[in-house]
């Protein structure tokens, strides 16, 4: 069911309006004194609001704006965590220098997106997942390693892989 | 709804992903081969649910095309340390500042490198940066390259939490006569009357634990690492340093003073392996310096500026011209030392 758009916008000036102070103020205080991204934050945040909006009414305006400003904080702490980690992971090796500044680019998102998929995610479920997808071992090698039988392994990597899917199709 | 949003029956997601696992799980016979291409177009959704997953598994795909197996698992693991580090810090401040001595959130500091955890911070510089700074008690800061600073002043006590980098302290008398405390994820130092260097070393190849290397020029200082916070505090006097670490110090030492040459915006270089310096020039500029491990262990000793632009340039443009070494410039952000 989608919004017809003069409503829409209607509804969207009165929610930016009313919303978007508290929320730069709430980013504000999030992010801490000395760095001001709050706009950028909140900006982001209100073009995901008009996205869904696009698709269905957003009752609660005022969640709904928390829930995505947390999410794009976490993502914006994620990637300097994970642009810090794989710098010092670089600065231990002498080979592949070859990489470009977008290769790297390429290589931190997919981090950043894959650290988000595997955080909450019980810890023997989460190796089985990385000897698998990441260090390349077939089911069988990993039930070796790990003294367990192959359906085991089966079981965790479907677990995983809804535990992906929920977190990416069914926010 | 369009169809890129729209919801999928459960039981089609599961069916999707037992195929992809049955799929991963080894070379598939044609027969299953034909039997997952018939579900796959039996139905629209299906299809939908099969690209689903082809596009959520983009990031550990790109991860293995860029990166080895083991450097992957090491970011993961240090930037999912980092972010734990993080929201356990952001716990304790919560606590409020009635929490002990070490009840802050200087778990951050290495952690936590790079720009935000600077950005966060009371006083922070830049790279490249040097800046003092004077708190409110008159106490007086310089601040190295890249450091950032929390000064928690309570009526009991005066506390600087060094996140990262490193400062020189001249402390401020009180009249209130609370004690100076500089404090880091190793322990806490408290300033007498004197002149203290606080530096937090990262963990690097050859130190894998960090520490804080803490200096004195004048007075005495007293140290207490976290774990023995019951322990009466070990005194540090002027014209010694030592290493702690959260279980203990290391022997004092006599103080080495190039280590304090930043302070007058200089490098100092005394019989230094080239691996040392390509980290140490890391802290003044963007990006990272690497060293090539055939070269890591030659030595260089000298004394270059360290202000201005282009300074590090200089000095590894210096090296390359005493060291059978060249400089090998990636892009602006990664240079190597590497064997002629």
């Amino acid at each position: 069911m989608t919004v017809p758009d003069d409503t829409l916008e209607h509804e969207l000036s009165a929610i930016y309006l009313a919303h978007q102070p508290w929320l730069r103020n709430w980013l504000r205080k999030k992010l801490g004194s000395g760095q001001d991204g709050s706009a950028d934050f909140a900006q982001e945040a209100f073009l995901r609001l008009v996205a869904r909006f696009r698709r269905e009414r957003v009752r609660e305006p005022r969640a709904f704006l928390v829930k995505v400003a947390s999410g794009l904080l976490a993502d914006h702490y994620r990637r300097q965590a994970v642009e810090a980690a794989w710098r010092q992971t670089l600065a231990l090796r002498a080979d592949d220098v070859q990489a470009s500044a977008e290769d790297h680019y390429r290589v931190i998102e997919a981090l950043q997106q894959l650290l988000h998929l595997l955080e909450r995610m019980p810890a023997r479920d989460r190796e089985i997942f990385l000897m698998s997808q990441i260090d390349g071992l077939s089911y069988p090698q990993i039930a070796g390693r790990l003294a367990v039988t192959v359906n085991v392994v089966q079981k965790a990597m479907t677990r995983v892989l809804a535990h992906c899917y929920r977190l990416c199709y069914d926010g | 709804m369009t169809a890129e949003h729209e919801a999928l029956p459960e039981d089609i997601v599961q069916a999707a992903i037992g195929w992809y696992v049955a799929l991963a799980a080894g070379a598939p016979s044609p027969a299953q081969q034909a039997r997952f291409e018939q579900w796959r177009e039996a139905d629209p959704r299906h299809q939908r649910a099969w690209q689903r997953l082809q596009k959520m598994s983009g990031p550990w795909q790109t991860t293995r095309a860029y990166a080895s197996a083991s450097q992957a698992r090491q970011a993961l693991a240090q930037a999912g340390n980092a972010l734990r580090e993080r929201r356990r810090a952001l716990r304790l401040l919560a606590l409020g500042a009635g929490g002990g001595l070490l009840g802050y959130g200087v778990s951050r500091n290495r952690d936590w490198p790079g720009a935000a955890g600077r950005l966060l911070a009371d006083a922070h510089t830049g790279i490249g940066e040097r800046r003092a700074v004077t708190l409110q008690d008159g106490t007086r800061l310089l601040l190295d390259s890249a450091t950032a600073i929390d000064t928690r002043f309570t009526p009991q006590a005066r506390h600087i939490v060094l996140r990262q980098g490193r400062i020189r302290v001249h402390p401020a008398a009180d009249a209130a006569l609370r004690p100076l405390r500089v404090v880091t994820d190793d322990g806490d130092i408290a300033a007498g009357e004197g002149v203290l260097h606080v530096r937090l070393l990262p963990g690097e190849p050859w130190a894998p634990r960090a520490q804080t290397l803490v200096s004195v020029s004048e007075g005495t200082a007293r140290l207490r690492p976290r774990g023995l916070a019951d322990a009466p505090p070990a005194p540090l006097a002027a014209g010694q340093q030592t290493r702690m670490r959260p279980d203990g110090l290391e022997p004092a030492r006599p103080l080495d003073p190039a280590g304090l040459a930043w302070e007058d915006g200089l490098f100092q270089a005394a019989g230094m392996p080239l691996v040392l310096l390509a980290a140490e020039l890391s802290c003044y500029r963007p990006g990272v310096v690497r060293c090539d491990p055939a070269v890591a262990s030659l030595r260089i000793t000298g004394n270059w500026p360290l202000s201005g632009p282009g300074a590090t340039d200089r000095i590894l443009a210096s090296v390359a011209r005493y060291l059978p070494v060249r400089i090998v410039t990636r892009t602006r952000y990664w240079v190597a030392i590497q064997p002629v």
